[in-house]
């Protein structure tokens, strides 16, 4: 799950926490909007320390980010950040070493809708980014903007220059400490910064190893058989009627193999 | 100071062709130079609920969806039906 004997150290203590899985109905949200947020429950200070640390970096390390800054370890070995990633990404998921540090500066505009990569998209849970904040982010500060249930979309980038603003967008104007997983294919994109203050968003990957055998969440079938209705009713953000019913048949794929199924 | 007339555009993303389907997107481009476009994360408002009320207030549909659906049962792609509206409007010269 870690990769080096030296991160694992600086993990220890969030290692040897049970892990918190998600819930049958955590997981459907998530099939179906393609994210979910959660915090980790550090000081306040922790986290300024983190911010401080990227601040004195003098370049950008790319993906040397976690050499240059171990706490980070911290956070995606934290309990919540690990129960999610594992019910996500089955057990033995893997941290990719690709992850780089977004900084939004003060006055720097947004960025276009975007999916990551290239078009080759599978609608099954094998790739999700942790994208985790170390300040408190304010609407002002470029919040990261991601568009609910188009993981299942497959629309090539230059696309969406169109676009501007969608009216079910949601903002990631969150708490230091919040960790957003997402799946790897969902629109997102940095707003404008017109505050004063820098922005981090540290963007970590995390892949799938192994296909699901059994689910690797909190799985309750009684609850799941409930929950996975949502499934076929739940709106995810206002589209077509031809497009809700693609997108019914690739949420439930998304699930089937979630649940262990082929 | 002298005016002239310019084309604002205005580009609707709604969630049919009909022109009376819910707008789901919006995207505003004035003709004023150095103005930007761009996504807003602060709470906005949405002036026009379908592009048959854009056309009320006075825009002009300059270019309706293509209607040519790919007929794919399974994929989904680029969201929304886009409709790209002009209203010239005078500014500063």
């Amino acid at each position: 799950m870690l990769e080096t004997t030296h991160e694992t150290l600086i993990a220890e203590h969030e290692l040897a926490a049970t892990p918190i899985l998600l819930t049958d109905e955590e997981v459907v949200r998530f099939v179906i909007r393609g994210y979910h947020v959660v915090h980790t429950d550090f000081p306040r200070d922790f986290h300024q320390a983190i911010y401080d640390k990227i601040g004195r970096l003098e370049q950008n390390p790319g993906d040397g980010i976690l050499d240059a800054v171990p706490d980070l370890q911290r956070i995606y070995a934290h309990p919540v950040v690990r129960g999610a990633l594992i019910s996500l990404l089955g057990p033995n998921f893997r941290m990719n070493s690709h992850r780089h540090c977004h900084m939004n500066r003060p006055g720097t505009r947004s960025q276009e809708w975007h999916q990551d990569s290239t078009n080759v998209r599978h609608h099954q849970v094998r790739c999700v980014l942790g994208m985790y904040y170390p300040q408190d982010v304010t609407v002002q500060m470029g919040p990261t903007v991601v568009l609910p249930g188009t993981h299942f979309r497959n629309a090539p980038t230059d696309r969406m220059a169109s676009y501007a603003n969608f009216r079910e967008q949601v903002v990631f104007d969150v708490p230091a400490g919040t960790v957003a997983i997402t799946h790897y294919d969902i629109w997102h994109a940095a707003s404008a910064n017109t505050s004063d203050k820098m922005r981090y968003m540290l963007k970590f990957l995390f892949d799938r190893t192994e296909e699901p055998s059994a689910p690797s969440w909190n799985h309750d079938p009684v609850q799941a058989a409930e929950a996975q209705d949502r499934l076929l009713f739940e709106r995810s953000i206002v589209c077509s009627q031809s497009d809700h019913y693609k997108e019914r048949g690739l949420r439930q794929e998304m699930w089937r193999h979630l649940l262990g199924g082929s | 100071m002298p005016k002239k007339k310019l084309q604002r555009l205005l580009y609707l993303h709604a969630a049919t062709p009909s022109i009376r389907s819910r707008v789901i997107g919006m995207a505003l481009h004035e003709p004023v130079r150095n103005s930007i476009t761009e996504l807003n994360p602060l709470p906005q408002e949405w002036p026009y609920a379908t592009v048959h009320d854009a056309i009320l207030d006075e825009w002009r549909v300059v270019q309706f969806p293509v209607q040519l659906a790919p007929f794919d049962d399974r994929e989904i792609d680029i969201l929304g039906y886009e409709f790209i509206l002009e209203k010239f409007e005078e500014y500063d010269a």
